[in-house]
Order: C-alpha cells, then sequence, then structure tokens
C-alpha cells in the first residue's frame, strides 16, 4: 500500500498497440520524487543521443508526484518531457489544471508512450481499463472542438483530456499540449512528438482514492500553509489580476516590457495593456487550476471591435506579451483573439511570437523580402496579417511553413537574420529580458535545459524578494541580493531557485507558491512529504534531490556534446545596451556570472559539464561514466575554438 | 513643482487611476504626500501603503521612489521622512520589483 | 480536497460532498453542495431513519450504522453521496458548524453565512446601484 504515490508506471506502446503496468519501486521514488524528477530519469536512460525527435524512438512522458491530487495548496501540476525538435535537446514542460490530478485517481504516477501508431489514435484511460481508441474523426480539428467530440463519444463530461491542435498533427516544431482545453504544456515543442506518434488525445478518469500516510497531520500542515497564503499579499494581487499585475511594473518601473523582438524594453502606452485593464474591462472568470490556493487563471472576453463575442482561456503575461508588444501590439482585443488563436490551434504562444518577431525584424532591416515571405507584408503590428501568419504556422503553408520551424532554424534556413532569433539552443525566448528583469534570471536564459527559459529557476528572490524582508538575507547571505541588476549572489539564487523549481515540479506544487509567493518554503513540503507518504528527509536534502535533477538534464545536454560554449544569451542581451527607460544602457553581464554559476554547480568552467566528483556526490555514478568520452571531446572542441576566437582577435587587432 | 504618482495592484482598484500629476510644496516629505492621498481616496489607501508581509515582523511600506524600494535603508536612510524633489516618481504597490 | 480528507481521511472528489460541475471551455464552474433543506427529501426517503437533522445547526447528515446502503437518498436528490467502498451514503453535515470548502475557498465563491446576512447582502448591493450611483 503506497502512499502519496501509486508506484504504478503506465507504458503505452502504439506500434504495438499494447498497454503495461509497471512498478516504480520505493528507493527509485525517494531518490527522484516523482513528476519531473521521474521523467527526466526515464528520457535519459531510454532516449538515448541517437533518437531523432520527431521519431517513432521518441517517447512522450507524462509524470506527476506524490502530492498531486491531494490537498496539498496547488497540487495540480502534471510535467511532460520528450526530447524536443525544437532544440534537439532536452525538453520538458509543465501543464496546470485537472488532468494531472485525474492520473493519479486512476491509478498511475506516470503516463509513457512510445512508438508510433499506424494511424491517428486517442488514448483512453478509465482506472485500469486503457483503451487505445481511433481518432480519425478528430484528427485536424482544433482544441475545443475535439474537447468536446471526444467528451460526448465517451458520455461523460466529468473526463479530462490532453490534447494537441492541428499545429501537433503537423509537427509544428513548438506545438504544444493542452488540457482542459485552455491549460498548455507549452514549450520545447513537445505537442509535435505527440503529432509525430498519430497520438491525438489522452483522455481520463479516475475514481480511486490517494492516500496519505498520516491523514491528520496532513490536514492541518495543509491547512496552516492555506491560512498563511490567505495572508499573502502576492497571493492576493495573483488572484486579482492574475500575472497580468506584471505588465505595468516591467514596463514603468523595471523597464523590460519585450518591444518589437527585444530592441527596446520600455513603451510609454504599455498602459494599454495593464492588469487593471484587462480586470476591469475583459476579465470573464478567474481559474484555479486543482486545489490551488492562488487562482491565478483567467478567461477572458472581447466586448467591442472586430472580435467582440470571443472568449477564451488566458492569456497570462507571457501570452500577452508574446503575441503582443513582442510583434507590435498595444491593443488588448488584439492580443486577446490572438492568445485564443494560439491555443485553438495547440501552438506554444512564446515561440510563436519569436518566430513572428524575428521575421518582422528581418523584414524591417531589409532582410526578407516579398519573394522570401510569397508575397506578404511583414510590417510590426499589422493584426490582419499575424491572425494570417498564425494559422499558416499552424498548417504550415507558405511562409508559415519556415516559421514553424521556430525562429532559429528559420535563421539557418534562409541563412540570415541569425542575430535577430532571439533564442538559446534552439529554443526561443521567453518575454523576459535579462536587462530589466534581473541577472540571476539571465544565467537561467543561458544555461537552462530548455535555452532561453524564465521558468528554468524562476529566481522571484529578486523580483518579489525584497518584499518579504529579511528572506533574501537568510537564504543568501545578504539583501544586496535583492537588486534586480547586481551581481551580488546571484549564481548562488539562481541555483537555489533551480533546485528548489526542480522540487517543486517533481512533487508537483505550482512554482509561483515558492518562487514567487514565498508563502511555501522547503521546510513546509517537507512536512507535506512526511506527512502524505512517510518519507522523512531535511529540507537541504530535498533540495539536493533538485540538484540531482538539474546535474541528470544537464547530462543529457552533454551527451550530445552541449556544454559552455552553447550557454550564451542572445547578443542582444549581452552587447546591446538597453536604449531606453528605467534600466537605460544596462547590458546582461553574461562574461562574469556563468563561470560563478558553474562554479556553485560543480560544473567544470572549460567544458561546462558537471564534474565527475560531484555527480557521485549526487549519487550519479552511471552518469559520471557515461560522459567521460563526451567530456574530453567536448574539451578538445572547446578548446579549438578559444584557440581560434584567439587567432582571430590577434589578427583583427581586438583586446584579448 | 510637480511629481508623478503611480498606482499599481489594488492601488488602482481604491484610486481608479493608474497615475497622476501632483503639485506639491517644496520640501514635503514621502510621508505627507501619503497622509495627502489618504486624505483623498480613504482609509482604504493608507492600509494599502503598510503591510506586515510574511516572515517579517516590522511593517513594510508598499512605496517605492524613482524605481527604487523606500524600505532599503542604505538607499534612503531616512526612509519616508525622506524629501520629494521636483520631477520624482513615487509608486504604490510596486511590491519589491523595483531594484 | 479539503472535504475529502477532512471526513474521509484520503483525497478524492468522489468522496467529496461537495462537487463542482465544470465548463472548461466557458470557463465557468457551478460548485454543488448540500442546501439544508428544511424539509429533506433525502430524509423523507430513508425507511431507515439513518438520515437525521441537527436541532441547533439544522445541519442534515447520514448516520453510517443505520444505512443500508438502498440508495433511496441519491434517487430523492443528487447532491447525496455514496461511499464506493463502504457502501453507504454520505452527505455535507456542515463539519460540525465550520465548513472547511468555505475555510479554504480562494475566491471566496463559498462561504458560510446566516441566511439573513446574505439576504440583506444582496438588498444592499441592488441598493448600491441606485444610491451610490446617484452620488457620483
Amino acid at each position: 500500500m503506497v502512499d502519496g504515490w501509486t508506484g504504478r508506471r503506465l507504458r503505452v506502446d502504439l506500434s504495438m498497440g499494447t498497454v503495461k503496468v509497471e512498478e516504480i519501486g520505493k528507493s527509485y521514488r525517494e531518490k527522484w520524487l516523482g513528476g519531473r524528477g521521474f521523467n527526466s530519469e526515464l528520457l535519459y536512460r531510454e532516449v538515448g543521443p541517437d533518437v531523432d525527435p520527431l521519431s517513432p524512438e521518441n517517447k512522450v512522458i507524462f509524470g506527476i508526484g506524490p502530492l498531486t491530487g491531494t490537498f496539498a495548496p496547488s497540487s495540480g501540476r502534471t510535467t511532460v518531457t520528450a526530447r524536443s525538435p525544437l532544440g534537439g535537446g532536452f525538453g520538458d514542460s509543465n501543464m496546470g489544471g485537472h488532468w494531472g490530478p485525474e492520473l493519479k485517481f486512476a491509478g498511475y504516477d506516470q503516463l509513457v508512450i512510445e512508438g508510433k501508431a499506424s494511424k491517428p489514435v486517442y488514448l483512453w484511460i478509465d482506472d485500469e481499463h486503457v483503451e487505445i481508441r481511433d481518432a480519425a474523426h478528430i484528427w485536424g480539428r482544433n482544441v475545443p472542438e475535439a474537447d468536446a467530440i471526444i467528451k460526448e463519444e465517451l458520455g461523460s463530461k466529468e473526463i479530462h483530456i490532453a490534447l494537441i491542435g492541428p499545429a501537433g498533427e503537423n509537427l509544428v516544431r513548438y506545438a504544444c499540449i493542452l488540457n482542459d482545453v485552455y491549460r498548455a504544456a507549452a514549450r520545447a515543442g513537445i505537442g509535435a512528438v505527440m503529432g509525430s506518434k498519430n497520438l491525438k488525445a489522452i483522455a481520463v478518469r479516475g475514481t480511486r482514492s490517494v492516500t496519505v500516510s498520516r491523514p491528520d497531520e496532513f490536514y492541518q500542515v495543509c491547512a496552516d500553509i492555506r491560512e498563511r497564503m490567505k495572508r499573502d499579499l502576492m497571493v492576493q494581487m495573483l488572484y486579482d489580476q492574475g500575472t497580468w499585475l506584471l505588465t505595468m511594473p516591467a514596463n514603468y518601473e523595471q523597464g523590460w516590457f519585450c518591444w518589437h523582438n527585444f530592441q527596446k524594453g520600455f513603451h510609454p502606452d504599455a498602459d494599454k495593456l495593464s492588469g487593471e485593464n484587462h480586470r476591469d474591462n475583459f476579465l470573464s472568470h478567474r481559474e484555479g487550476c486543482f486545489a490551488c490556493s492562488i487562482s491565478c487563471g483567467r478567461f477572458s472576453k472581447i466586448k467591442e471591435g472586430r472580435y467582440a463575442g470571443e472568449i477564451t482561456g488566458g492569456p497570462e503575461y507571457e501570452t500577452l506579451t508574446a503575441v503582443g508588444p513582442r510583434i507590435g501590439l498595444l491593443d488588448m482585443d488584439k492580443v486577446v483573439h490572438n492568445s485564443k488563436l494560439v491555443n485553438e490551434l495547440g501552438l506554444d504562444s512564446c515561440s510563436c511570437g519569436g518566430a513572428i518577431a524575428w521575421a518582422m525584424e528581418c523584414w524591417e532591416k531589409g532582410l526578407l523580402t516579398k519573394e522570401d515571405t510569397g508575397g506578404l507584408t511583414l510590417d510590426w503590428g499589422d493584426q490582419t496579417l499575424i491572425d494570417r501568419l498564425i494559422r499558416m504556422i499552424a498548417f504550415r503553408e507558405g511562409f508559415g511553413n519556415i516559421l514553424a520551424e521556430g525562429s532559429s532554424r528559420a535563421a539557418e534556413l534562409m541563412n540570415r537574420g541569425k542575430d535577430y532569433s532571439i533564442s538559446v539552443k534552439g529554443h526561443d525566448m521567453s518575454q523576459d529580458d535579462p536587462r530589466g528583469l534581473g541577472f540571476a534570471f539571465g544565467i537561467g536564459f543561458a544555461t537552462g535545459r530548455r535555452g532561453g527559459d524564465h521558468l528554468q529557476g524562476l529566481p522571484c528572490l529578486e523580483l518579489t524578494g525584497g518584499f518579504y524582508p529579511g528572506l533574501v538575507e537568510k537564504i543568501l547571505g545578504t539583501n544586496e541580493a535583492e537588486d534586480r541588476l547586481s551581481q551580488v549572489k546571484k549564481p548562488e539564487m539562481e541555483k537555489y531557485s533551480e533546485d528548489l523549481k526542480a522540487v517543486g515540479d517533481s512533487l508537483t506544487q505550482c512554482t509561483f507558491t515558492h518562487n514567487w509567493s514565498f508563502a511555501v518554503q522547503p521546510e513546509d513540503m517537507v512536512r507535506l512529504l512526511s506527512a502524505a507518504t512517510g518519507m522523512e528527509i531535511s529540507a537541504d536534502d530535498l533540495l539536493r534531490i533538485g540538484g540531482r535533477i538539474i546535474h541528470l538534464e544537464r547530462a543529457y545536454w552533454n551527451r550530445l556534446l552541449v556544454g559552455c560554449m552553447e550557454d550564451h544569451c542572445p547578443k542582444r542581451f549581452t552587447q546591446e545596451p538597453m536604449p531606453e527607460g528605467p534600466n537605460k544602457g544596462i547590458i546582461f553581464p553574461e562574461a562574469d556570472l556563468i563561470p560563478r554559476y558553474y562554479d556553485v554547480r560543480g560544473w567544470d568552467r572549460q567544458t561546462g559539464f558537471p564534474l565527475p566528483e560531484v555527480l557521485m556526490e549526487y549519487g550519479l555514478e552511471d552518469i559520471a561514466r557515461d560522459l567521460e568520452p563526451f567530456r574530453e571531446e567536448y574539451r578538445k572542441k572547446a578548446l579549438m575554438e578559444t584557440q581560434t576566437e584567439v587567432q582571430m582577435k590577434v589578427q583583427t587587432g581586438e583586446k584579448l | 513643482m510637480q511629481v508623478t504618482v503611480r498606482y499599481y495592484g489594488f492601488f488602482s482598484t481604491v484610486t481608479r487611476k493608474l497615475y497622476e500629476t501632483l503639485e506639491v510644496k517644496e520640501g514635503q516629505k514621502v510621508k505627507d504626500l501619503i497622509e495627502n492621498l489618504s486624505g483623498r481616496y480613504g482609509y482604504k489607501f493608507s492600509q494599502l501603503c503598510f503591510i506586515r508581509p510574511l516572515y517579517s515582523d516590522r511593517e513594510y511600506a508598499n512605496i517605492c521612489l524613482n524605481a527604487l524600494d523606500l524600505n532599503s535603508i542604505q538607499k534612503f536612510p531616512q526612509g519616508l521622512e525622506t524629501t520629494v524633489k521636483e520631477g520624482d516618481t513615487v509608486s504604490f504597490g510596486v511590491m519589491g520589483g523595483a531594484a | 480536497m479539503a472535504c475529502s480528507l477532512y471526513h474521509e481521511g484520503e483525497c478524492n472528489p468522489v468522496l467529496s460532498r461537495m462537487r463542482i460541475v465544470k465548463y472548461e471551455a466557458l470557463g465557468k464552474n457551478f460548485p454543488s453542495v448540500c442546501s439544508q433543506c428544511s424539509k429533506p427529501r433525502c430524509l423523507a426517503a430513508c425507511d431507515r431513519g439513518a438520515i437525521r437533522v441537527d436541532e441547533s445547526s439544522g445541519a442534515v447528515s447520514v448516520e453510517e450504522s443505520f444505512c443500508t446502503g438502498c440508495r433511496s437518498c441519491l434517487v430523492a436528490c443528487p447532491v447525496m453521496g455514496f461511499h464506493p467502498v463502504k457502501k453507504v451514503a454520505f452527505k455535507c453535515d456542515l463539519c460540525g458548524g465550520d465548513p472547511q470548502c468555505a475555510r479554504f475557498c480562494p475566491s471566496g465563491a463559498l462561504t458560510f453565512r446566516s441566511v439573513d446576512e446574505f439576504l440583506m447582502e444582496k438588498r444592499r448591493e441592488m441598493a448600491d446601484k441606485v444610491i451610490l450611483a446617484a452620488q457620483e
């Protein structure tokens, strides 16, 4: 009898049409925790360097943890992992909603999808009954339509469905998976992996209980944390405006409002997209994920203009900025409409906005002509064009086919505009400019498991940490680190935040409870785990599990010969000073911070590979062995690069 | 002299504005400004100004001056007694997110 | 999950007295919980006397030891619950006077007040539209 976890993995082979249930033993559970921990470990072991991301040998893995589906605050998230078709390396994403808990009630901690179905199918998991069903009649449908059809066909509206849209079916490299229609696991293109397997949807219904070891104590711990969260102003703000609360400070106080593909961080009319405007004129409903005390989810309704009457889940800050100011739009109705479009077609808004922004900047600078775009004129903020372009991307039509590859590959295919692809390791940046948002975030962008990702660590200690006086000092030893644009202790801050985030993604618990609001601390997670599962662990050891997961995910990249040479933020952040706004003149001092981050992590400065002795400390001996040949090869490669660079600088007389 | 005042989050709910320009006397301090605005917008405004964040035994002023956190003793040794100057921006409700 | 954990020691929506009917595509939710009727249909349907009304709080509850699992009460009112393992009916009993669902609802969608307090609040909302609007 397992408490918290179910101890069961469901493995579905779509090529053979087989379904297997495997055990997840106690020592594995306590080493990797669940959710992202389970997923990353399985991916490392089973999806090696020679697997093409869109081939049947890739796997899509859905993982939840011991706290998913319980009374623990904000315990509804699911981590989805696969080898990424966008960056070619490690890929994962995380979605909210209510799908994950349903998987737990059905009796599984993890779902692994392998192989490829010979024709479009969807999976139906109804407690122990698992069925692969024909999906010809929903293939091609957008997400809300497919959701409704499946619910009708299976005879129940109480099921929860994870779906891909047409973008996933067409293998757009940044296609996403959505559950409950509007909750997206968007980044890294895992929707395309699902599409490459001819898998349209996974519908789940579960009726079993999640048991906990000490119910009364667990109830009390959850109640204490929830009462604390009620008192937290950050939680109240997130409920009131959702993540839209960022728009005004991001622009007027902090200067990282992404305008025109990050060319600027400030716009005088940013208040058109204020959280206040959204709440007062566009908000139709506040939504919460499973068991969430915050409920930052939004639903928006457009009342006037050409899109009047449209209703959509979201948008949240990243989405609104991606299909908004990043591509030149400040009108809220257009932004909401674009968000709806992107969701229903199953596209990652960040990468979609990134690709379009790349194209628009190339157009602006004269690098793309009408011949290249198939007759389209790519003016910033042209809504008619943007609407059309998003659809072209989802269906890979015309110029949309190039943009569907992501801005990094598109720049390579067209052989121009590489500096305008604001991406890291092939992944487009989320809308967070380190020149304004903060330097710890910048470290995460450069070194993270999915490049360009604010959610590598979400080190809000430098953003909202000052609002909890004494907290940053307690964790890092000095309150100077509260300053976003200070370098003091930022590598340590990023490490701490990343470890904590990895733990949260494994438990699963929403990062907003402990990495934006700081109402939940590692000590709380320890108490929750203990009462729920009987697992006794200290807060430091819990964070070490997070560290272990980070080393593993790093090793995944290292095995593909990716290391310190690829750990770079886009040149725009490190070489172009902010042109105007509250943080005018700032650049991201990558060269100082990243080597220090390596030191803090225990990674080799010469290669960016974790040092073998550090891997041993974390119980990763087999990974240390795996990496040996790759480490040597990469070291030689890095050495040659440095020598070439030195030679070039000598030739051009540049300072060494 | 003129200063700009910005309202974020719940402050904008209470004041029904995102920002405004105010005419203030020379030598006015931040705390005078707060009193002035509380008089205009009601007790709810002053309630929002001073909060007790989690893990803290001190009150926290939910205010920034020129994008800097007013609670920072290094930057504002005089705290609420700091004098406001011509062209300053006082922001309410940024929640520690300033530099 | 507050409800199921509090009453049954397990986390499972099936065991919760409070259920939410969701409309994911519209972004609307309908919480559904016992109205604590003064002339309960569930009580009328029960031939075993398993359903009682607490005199002071007005809460209607199931006395498990008397329940034979006939499910007549479920037919009478769908806001009942039925335990899949114990095979007895369960229902909302207001947690003895401090409903936990309302305690932890983050949005205030669920609140527990006296009927009069609630009605007066609604009347005032109506009045605000006339009186306060006229003040501006």
